[in-house]
């Protein structure tokens, strides 16, 4: 390594994104020297970059890597924003149904009588009723939030054009 | 252009494909990508921990010690009595802050059999008085030794004021014939120390609060041992708390290279509290030709070569002629001091290529080596005296008393008061009291910005007749507790580069809203504002 002459940074990033940021890091003047993947997980690999230590305009370059870097953290925040609440929502209403079913079956089968006659299939129909308005509301928060999240990703990622952009004008690497 | 759309970042969440069958295991960080971000040395953390616990310790067992006897013996709790009495009139009549001073006072009525006790091991006028005691000693040495400088012609007589009160209070010379320069990042401040470092013919005296292993301290070392090899005389002081992150290995390696280094207040367990004391001072100088000061620290965050939270502001200023001798003084009594030694201090000053600038450029240090708090008034004097314009950043903002109104008064009286504090904090608790402050300023009055994305480490002051560029904070450990260094300068370089910097920095910035301070918070903020005296 030619500390002297050259930064040198490492980045671990998501597989899938790997070559976006390369890209996009090269835009920051980067060069990729190494990519290795992860030892333990399989979504995660690390990539080492370089590029000359002395360079036009490179502090506005730096804040602008901080901000493209932060642009990225917060469209896989987004990302995983998408089915958050549904998957809570499905989950939760998804017990309370299968808690009436469940109740509804042992009051049916095993107590038996007038009451558990007329109320077994009533909490039965309560828990079916309940699971298909659970997934039918789960699905529509999903595509509520798919909608809201989706307009958020893509302000992120216009977001980045715009920073790589600058940071190519910055460096005179203009297309 | 590839377009990353939000399936692709999504995908990348959850990990759907597999290039290795034997992982399966997917990383729960929802982050896209980091940037290396480790903190090396947890075997530093770890020194600090178990030196923190063992002075608990010590100290409980004297509490516990000292409150059974009291309790089980009407002589102790008389004595407990008295000393609290004696403690509270030795505590009113000390020069620390009001503030400081009612919490004291309220924290030896709470725990009113031994609360003396806890203020008398956190006391530097016990405890720091052999340390002060030598200073002394080595001030009076270097005194001696002082050679004669040009007398400074200062028009400007609030300039004039506050150089007199630099030289009567700390003997700090005012110099003329000095060049200065401002660096705006901690990048071009290390590619610039470099570069002169790598032209030094005979010594170079370098004292870090903070010195991290990385790539910065290896360009460092790499050129520093070239120098040694030379024949250069080097020397390093770090701080033994700041620089926790430098491990024994790398000093051993130091000492190995030739260079020699020292430690300011080791963190060895003490049942005093003078541990507390550090050395948060930045000074580098070469041949005596040219001298640094600034807010950043010898590691990779400062030149943003390490992600710690998001972008690092930072600064510093160099100077080239007569003031350089000022840092080299500082720096030789801080050797002196460490070394318990008294060496020769004429080979290492009027090194300097005078310049023909005529303004006055003056290095100070201040902390505990003195019995006035030189950085807190002096900032109390340029902040009084300023017209039209006080720019001010400053990576905490928990002001005593005065300076709070101080700075009110001066944004109530049409004056164009503006501090930029960090949208990122490295500690956030004292971030909410910085914002408790920021906020009460900005009701007076006071323009408060926050930098986007950043965190703001610089200390630097500027107003329309000079500027202050160094290692003080704007809160109670700079003002009264740490030592620190700084140039006070009227010189147009400095003033049009600190300028310029703060222009464009405002563009980085947004203003503080009263949302960024929430109820919870603001309660926080009450509690911790209680201790901030102490702190």
């Amino acid at each position: 390594m030619d500390i002297l002459n050259y930064d040198y940074i490492t980045v671990t990033g998501k597989i899938q994104a790997a070559d976006h940021i390369i890209e996009r890091y090269g835009d920051f003047g980067w060069q990729l020297t190494e990519r290795k993947d992860d030892k333990l997980y399989c979504d995660v690999t690390h990539m080492s970059f370089t590029r000359p230590h002395k360079m036009e305009n490179k502090d506005e370059l730096q804040l602008l890597q901080v901000r493209l870097e932060i642009a990225y953290n917060t469209a896989g925040k987004y990302a995983h924003k998408i089915s958050q609440r549904a998957t809570l929502l499905g989950n939760a209403v998804g017990l309370l149904a299968a808690g009436f079913t469940v109740s509804g079956v042992v009051l049916l089968l095993l107590v038996g009588g007038l009451v558990s006659l007329i109320c077994g299939p009533v909490l039965m129909a309560t828990g079916v009723v309940c699971g298909v308005v659970g997934a039918l509301i789960s699905y529509k928060l999903y595509k509520k939030d798919k909608k809201k999240y989706a307009a958020l990703i893509k302000a992120e990622n216009e977001k980045i054009d715009a920073l790589c952009s600058k940071a190519k004008r910055l460096r005179g690497a203009d297309e | 252009m590839k377009k990353l759309t939000h399936f692709a970042v999504k995908q990348s969440g959850l990990g759907v494909q597999m290039n290795n069958k034997r992982k399966t295991a997917r990383s729960p960080d929802k982050s896209v990508l980091k940037v290396r971000t480790e903190k090396n040395g947890i075997f530093g953390t770890l020194k600090v921990a178990s030196v923190a616990i063992l002075v608990i310790l010590q100290l409980s067992l004297q509490i516990f010690l000292f409150s059974v006897f009291s309790f089980a013996s009407w002589i102790f709790m008389l004595i407990s009595f008295v000393l609290s009495v004696i403690s509270c009139i030795f505590l009113i009549s000390s020069n620390r802050s009001p503030a400081s001073k009612t919490v004291w006072i309220f924290i030896i009525l709470i725990f009113y059999n031994i609360g003396f006790l806890l203020y008398i091991v956190t006391n530097d006028k016990f405890f720091f008085r052999k340390p002060r005691k030598r200073f002394k000693e080595v001030f009076a040495r270097s005194e001696v030794q002082r050679l004669e400088y040009a007398k400074p012609q200062i028009s400007d007589d609030r300039a004039k004021e506050d150089c007199e009160y630099l030289k009567r209070m700390g003997g700090f010379m005012p110099f003329t014939a000095t060049d200065t320069h401002y660096f705006p990042s901690g990048g071009q401040f290390f590619d610039d120390i470099l570069e002169k470092i790598s032209q030094a013919e005979k010594f170079v005296f370098i004292e870090f609060f903070i010195i991290s292993e990385g790539i910065l301290f290896e360009r460092f070392i790499s050129i520093l041992t070239e120098k040694v090899n030379s024949g250069v005389d080097v020397r390093i002081i770090y701080d033994d708390l700041g620089s926790r992150s430098f491990p024994r290995r790398q000093r051993k390696r130091i000492k190995k290279c030739g260079i020699k280094l020292m430690t300011f207040n080791k963190l060895v367990p003490a049942v005093n509290l003078v541990l507390n004391i550090r050395d948060h001072r930045k000074i580098i100088v070469v041949d005596g030709k040219v001298a640094y000061t600034g807010g950043a620290n010898l590691a990779d965050e400062y030149t943003n070569e390490r992600r710690h939270f998001g972008y690092w502001k930072d600064g510093g200023v160099r100077v080239s002629g007569e003031a350089v001798d000022g840092f080299t003084l500082m720096f030789l009594r801080q050797w002196d001091f460490l070394t318990r030694s008294f060496g020769e201090y004429a080979p290492y000053l009027k090194n300097y290529e005078k310049s023909g600038n005529d303004s006055v450029s003056v290095p100070f240090s201040c902390g505990l080596d003195r019995d006035v708090f030189i950085g807190k008034e002096l900032y109390l004097n340029v902040i009084s005296k300023a017209q039209g314009k006080l720019y001010l950043m400053t990576p905490y903002l928990v002001p005593d008393e005065a300076l709070f109104n101080m700075l009110a008064n001066k944004a109530q009286s049409g004056c164009d008061v503006r501090i930029i504090i960090p949208e990122i904090p490295d500690k956030p608790y004292v971030y909410v009291v910085s914002l408790d402050y920021a906020s009460r300023l900005a009701e007076r009055g006071v323009k408060i910005l926050l930098m986007r994305d950043s965190f703001v480490h610089s200390k630097v002051l500027l107003t329309d007749y000079c500027a202050i560029v160094g290692s003080i904070n704007i809160d109670l450990r700079s003002f009264y507790q740490q030592f620190e260094s700084a140039l006070y300068t009227n010189d147009g370089a400095t003033m049009q580069g600190l300028g310029e910097d703060f222009e464009k920095t405002f563009e980085e910035c947004v203003p503080m809203t009263k949302k960024k301070n929430n109820a919870l918070n603001r309660f926080f903020a009450l509690i911790l504002k209680v201790v901030s005296p102490l702190m």
